[in-house]
């Protein structure tokens, strides 16, 4: 009983994200009357959120020692970690949804608990160490994001969203079954007792020199399923359908949540299936080359910014798992210290790169919800002409984010991605550091042609700076994005506490 | 002949793959629906075989939290089906295509 | 081993011998009289309206899903009753805490839907969602019946029938129903036809 409360108080901050949901749920149907849900529920949710920061940090400062829930989860710093960014971002996209749900007459209490029981999921994703608990808090993650996807009801795309990214997903997950049921058969060939522990796992891959197939097999199912939810390329088609579909606020904190959850979980299973590396290295390094490519080159030709802010994701996808390639490179030409160092720092710089790419995206697709009138979405480039003459504050914070999402200095974006550069420098992965160079030069073109569409394109006839009513929420939310991208990207050290305990993740 | 865990398995990898491919051919969202639960409910039976396999416990309980899952996937699976049949009318995946390169 | 399935196999094959004699049977054995009430489908002895193929409320979709939901949580409860039989007095305590805390989590989604209304059955009390269902979707939408119930006496001459029977030969209304009433389709009472 003794370790149970251990356990409980180790995983504070998502049982306090769960419990603000329910309160929030039992709320919006307690008092239907009540006018007001579009103040007290996203409020409820935010302090909620920042109940969950704190005791995250606190957990981050004062790590728990021994097993928790019997080695089913985990409150390591990298656990932390992931569940910091991923609370800054759920509180991001609580500000601005107020604003979005407002404008669009959509303000149901239902969104924020989604959003809550979603974000528990992705933590629960970050801390899982047992395959049957990552696979039900991608479920968590998942569920709720279908709903959410749907969340406009009335517009057909809204539900068509829904529908891809209901089928999709749901088939996704059945491959990321298979793969955890096969992991456990493997699991039986070496040695220990048969388990979906991944530390165990790890444990014992690394006193092996082969292992089974049937893990091998397990393992790429599983990275079938989990590539579904980070959009890699063989597995994105959903991706650009889903994020113009659904409503901008939820696809801006999908676009950021999905993500970090399933990058944490594919880090961490990767990690313990690096002693045979050998196996899959070289297929996480061709999906990443693809990703880049595929996300990057596609993105060149669209003229819906949502669109192509959805296949920017993808590219953005690719760039993370060259840090994941880094971080599980073990080759066999360098020292067990260098190894170490190379390990550590593309851990340090995947989670720099997740933060960045959240505040970066959401902030971008909260322009987007700034500028939205009342009942209509902006979405196209067309919406965007001129907007330096009609709307600067808007087109300059636009700005930032492009220059961000295209890696250019001084932001963070920059930053980050030479961080994943050295990191796949350092693991002696010099083509993939070169293909990653090329790879954000092909991206600067599209980037830059919004800023070119802002900047020195006539505005249509008939488009007025109107902005969104009662914008508060979306311009706070906006306002820490632009002050953080740059702030960050100037003074990277800032985030070091952050890195250092994404990069304390240890190889097996 | 005696029935082994090899069978078992090999019996849940058909499914699987009747599943997938009934997932990728397949146009009435309910019926691709269906087609999941076919791969879930395959997954299912190898847990349980390799739970029996290896004498453990863990196997069964695996397919409880799976079967959890799938039901609550089953229920918004269905609530967006219902959602969309009411705005359209028709719930045809070819003509529940809006949006395209 | 093999020999072992061979009650099974026994099994269907006496399964499948007596349903196909009896189909079989009643096809060679009965007498075959039709007319357009027995070849109508059956439905409880009410003469059919309308198709087949009815819609019906969305609220039956509606408890379908919270059932699946329900039910399937329930299949928590087998495992722990389980365990906790097999505990000491003070884990009871422990596991009785920890299945209240899942209990409690199931019911805030069940007065969560209480309070959405999800279960009320008569929606007259609430408005419809007029910017979902919009005039043109309920135009076309057939009129939700059971049966013929609330429609009043079925007046028989309006009762849509398909093309005559060879058999039968009547080509008008006027002359099926002559026929019907010769053929004692009418229900006689008891002492009427004892009378007879």
């Amino acid at each position: 009983m003794m370790n149970t409360e251990h356990s409980l108080s180790a995983i504070l901050p998502m049982q306090i994200v769960m419990i603000t949901g329910m309160l929030v749920l039992l709320l919006d149907s307690c008092i239907p009357a009540w006018r007001n849900a579009k103040i007290l529920s996203p409020g409820l949710s935010l302090i909620g959120v920042g109940i969950a920061f704190l005791s995250s940090l606190h957990i981050l400062n004062n790590p728990p020692v021994g097993k928790l829930f019997g080695g089913a989860i985990t409150a390591d710093p990298f656990s932390q970690a992931c569940s910091i960014i991923l609370l800054i971002t759920a509180a991001l996209a609580i500000l601005i949804a107020m604003t979005y749900l407002e404008n669009m007459d959509l303000n149901h209490g239902e969104y924020y608990c989604l959003v809550l029981f979603s974000t528990s999921g992705a933590m629960i994703m970050a801390s899982a160490l047992d395959l049957i608990v990552l696979f039900i808090a991608v479920e968590i993650l998942s569920v709720a994001l279908y709903v959410l996807a749907g969340f406009a009801r009335t517009k057909v795309r809204s539900e068509e969203a829904a529908l891809k990214y209901f089928l999709l997903g749901a088939f996704a997950a059945g491959f990321l079954l298979y793969g955890i049921a096969l992991i456990y058969g493997g699991s039986g060939f070496i040695g220990l007792n048969p388990t979906t522990n991944l530390a165990v796992i790890g444990k014992s891959l690394s006193m092996i020199s082969q292992p089974p197939a049937m893990m091998i097999m397990g393992l790429g199912l599983l990275l079938v399923g989990l590539g579904f939810k980070a959009g890699l390329v063989p597995f994105h088609m959903w991706t650009p359908d889903v994020y113009e579909g659904a409503p901008t606020s939820v696809t801006a904190y999908m676009a950021a949540a999905a993500k970090i959850g399933a990058f944490a979980a594919i880090l961490r299973v990767l990690n313990a299936f690096i002693p045979i590396s050998g196996y899959w290295l070289i297929v996480i390094e061709v999906i990443a080359v693809l990703t880049m490519f595929g996300g990057n080159i596609l993105a060149l030709t669209q003229d819906n910014v949502k669109r192509m802010l959805a296949y920017s994701s993808i590219a953005h996808a690719g760039y993370l798992l060259v840090a994941v390639a880094a971080a599980c490179n073990s080759g066999s030409k360098q020292s067990i210290l260098q190894q170490a160092t190379a390990h550590s720092s593309a851990f340090g710089a995947a989670a720099f790169y997740l933060l960045s790419y959240s505040l970066t995206t959401i902030g971008a697709f909260g322009v987007l919800i700034w500028l939205s009138k009342r009942g209509r979405d902006i979405q196209t480039l067309n919406d965007l002409k001129g907007l330096a003459r009609t709307d600067p504050a808007a087109a300059y914070t636009m700005l930032i984010f492009m220059l961000s999402l295209g890696g250019i200095p001084p932001t963070m974006g920059f930053m980050g991605k030479w961080f994943i550069f050295n990191a796949t420098m350092q693991s002696g992965q010099t083509w993939l550091a070169l293909l990653l160079g090329v790879a954000s030069i092909i991206s600067i073109y599209y980037y830059l042609h919004v800023v070119w569409v802002m900047c020195f394109q006539e505005p249509e006839e008939g488009t007025h700076s109107v902005r969104a009513e009662s914008a508060n929420g979306v311009q706070t939310s906006i306002y820490v994005a632009v002050g953080s991208t740059l702030l960050f990207g100037i003074l990277p050290n800032l985030v070091q506490p952050l890195m250092d305990a994404a990069s304390s993740l240890l190889r097996p | 002949m005696a029935i082994t865990t090899q069978h078992y398995l090999i019996l849940s990898a058909i499914l699987f793959t009747i599943g997938v491919i009934g997932v990728l051919i397949k146009r009435n969202p309910i019926v691709i629906f269906m087609c999941i639960e076919l791969m879930l409910n395959a997954v299912n039976l190898s847990f349980v075989a390799l739970g029996r396999h290896y004498g453990q416990i863990n196997g069964q309980m695996y397919v409880i939290f799976a079967l959890a899952v799938a039901a609550a996937e089953v229920s918004v699976g269905l609530g967006i089906i219902v959602a969309i049949f009411r705005s359209r009318e028709t719930i045809d995946i070819n003509e529940v295509n809006l949006m395209k390169f | 081993m093999a020999s072992s399935y061979l009650p099974i196999l026994v099994m269907i094959g006496v399964a499948t011998a007596v349903a196909v004699a009896m189909v079989v049977g009643s096809f060679l054995l009965g007498p075959k009289k039709p007319n357009e009430y027995k070849s109508l489908p059956y439905e409880c002895g009410i003469i059919p309206v309308g198709s087949a193929r009815e819609r019906f409320p969305i609220k039956f979709y509606l408890i379908a899903m919270l059932f699946i939901v329900f039910d399937i949580e329930t299949v928590f409860l087998y495992p722990w009753a389980v365990t906790y039989s097999r505990q000491h007095l003070a884990m009871k305590m422990f596991y009785f805490s920890e299945m209240s805390v899942f209990v409690v989590i199931l019911f805030v989604g069940y007065f969560y839907i209480l309070g959405k209304g999800a279960l009320d059955w008569d929606e007259s009390e609430r408005t419809p969602n007029t910017d979902v269902i919009t005039p043109e979707i309920v135009a076309k939408r057939p009129k939700i019946r059971f049966g013929n119930e609330g429609s009043g006496p079925v007046d028989l001459s309006k009762v849509p029938i398909g093309p005559r029977l060879p058999v039968y030969g009547a080509s008008s209304q006027e002359e099926f129903q002559s026929y019907e009433r010769q053929n004692s389709y009418v229900p006689y009472t008891r002492s009427e036809k004892l009378l007879k």
